[in-house]
């Protein structure tokens, strides 16, 4: 396989695994805390995540190019057009994906169970650690699976703030749409159809994940 | 956590070297195919490594304003590439123009259905603003590409069934010039191809000499190009 496939193969790739890391620190704690919070605050925050799932992908991406560009506050720190610019994009754009699925899973734990950790002296870190996270794994799998996979077909934010510089932003996505204009329709259909393949392995992970366990 | 382990793991063994001495070459999507086809001859001659990333001259300029690490910029748009080399917080060197880009009009084959042309934009690409010249007070249904790469793809997928498209593209695809005819060049603004050196070192000051030099030109004629 040439390297012109192979390199946004691995790019892609790279991207996924460091978002998919930083969101599972990151965003099952958040994920932990929202489950917990009721109210106004709940909901602003609930929505304020959520407003990927509906913002067109170019309007995070511009803002984040007006942020981190020459002419940001954050030009200084040479994000723009950089790998660990894409992965500060790939974060914000991905982050509900993971929330969404370990919040419900969190929620679906009974309180009486971390009342009776509490009852048996177990401290909120200790409930959080030991009851918590292994009740939520399927939920936390499939956040993961669901960020990752999100993460590989991104293409708006990408084309933005990484433009398409070879071996360092240039993503499958953005790779297929630079074969289709080079009229390189063999590559485009590698890309492509791998990218099919992956996503239906993917979802069938998500419902693998998300199966009921105790079910027969 | 094992996973979080083999994504760590996976991570760094996803990282890739980067090669010190390659060169990143922006470019107008139109020179695009013969760039490829020079890369070898200037990799040999000047050293390095050449890698290609394509798009309409504005666009491209926009990334280059906004922080775009890129080295050397093929620029098809000459008003642009002034403003970006004089800019006074930088240190762009423009280079003397060494082609001249003709534009053709690409029908594939007369059709019953409604004209629908494709253009590349003409806020960002010079090849759109020179279709709008040839096209006038006419009002034809437009589809605006990002740029002229794209606007050769619109008509070769047949999204669109004619386009002003870069006369060099239509020979890089091998099209029969049966499908097409030359635009008139005293119709449009004509459209030069020259570099921005957007870093001082001698590969670049070798790519530039290259590119001026005979060899390439006579190697771009056969892809339709122009002396400037």
């Amino acid at each position: 396989m040439s390297m012109e496939i192979l390199s946004p193969i691995i790019t892609s790739l790279q991207l996924a695994f460091v978002t998919t890391l930083i969101l599972l620190f990151a965003g099952v704690p958040l994920a932990f805390g929202l489950s917990r919070m009721r109210g106004f605050k709940r909901a602003l925050l609930e929505s304020l995540i959520a407003i990927p799932l509906v913002l067109p992908p170019t309007v995070l991406g511009f803002y984040l190019l007006l942020l981190l560009g020459a002419n940001g506050p954050f030009a200084p720190l040479e994000l723009v057009f950089s790998f660990p610019g894409l992965v500060i994009g790939s974060v914000l754009f991905s982050l509900p994906f993971m929330i969404r699925p370990v919040q419900t899973a969190f929620e679906a734990i009974p309180n009486s169970l971390f009342e009776a950790g509490a009852s048996m002296g177990a401290g909120s870190l200790q409930r959080f650690l030991l009851l918590a996270l292994p009740l939520a794994r399927n939920g936390i799998w499939s956040g993961m699976i669901l960020s990752f996979a999100h993460t590989i077909g991104e293409f708006g934010v990408v084309l933005m703030i990484g433009g398409n510089i070879p071996d360092k932003t240039r993503v499958v996505s953005i790779a297929i749409f630079d074969a289709v204009e080079r009229l390189d329709y063999t590559e485009a259909h590698i890309l492509s159809a791998s990218l099919v393949v992956f996503s239906f392995i993917a979802m069938v992970l998500v419902s693998w994940a998300s199966r009921d366990r105790k079910s027969p | 956590m094992k996973f979080a382990v083999l994504l760590l793991l996976g991570s760094l063994l996803a990282c890739t070297s980067a090669d010190d001495n390659s060169v990143l070459i922006a470019t107008a999507s139109s020179f695009r195919p013969a760039l490829e086809v020079l890369a070898p001859a200037l990799n040999d001659k000047c050293n390095t490594n050449i890698q290609i990333s394509s798009g309409s001259t504005g666009a491209l300029i926009t990334q280059i304003r906004q922080g775009a690490p890129f080295d050397l910029l093929i620029s098809a748009d000459q008003n642009l590439s002034k403003s970006l080399a004089n800019s006074p917080t930088n240190n762009y060197r423009l280079d003397a123009a060494f082609a001249r880009s003709p534009m053709a009009y690409w029908q594939p084959k007369a059709s019953a259905k409604k004209l629908t042309i494709a253009i590349a934009n003409p806020k960002t690409a010079p090849f759109g603003r020179a279709a709008m010249q040839v096209i006038g007070q006419t009002k034809p249904d437009l589809i605006t590409a990002a740029n002229a790469g794209q606007a050769f793809v619109f008509v070769h997928t047949k999204a669109a069934n004619a386009g002003y498209v870069p006369l060099p593209l239509l020979i890089a695809a091998k099209i029969p010039n049966t499908e097409f005819e030359l635009i008139a060049e005293d119709t449009y603004s004509p459209i030069f191809l020259h570099n921005v050196r957007l870093k001082r070192n001698l590969t670049l000051d070798c790519l530039s000499d290259q590119l001026n030099a005979l060899q390439t030109i006579t190697m771009l004629a056969g892809f339709g190009y122009l002396p400037p």
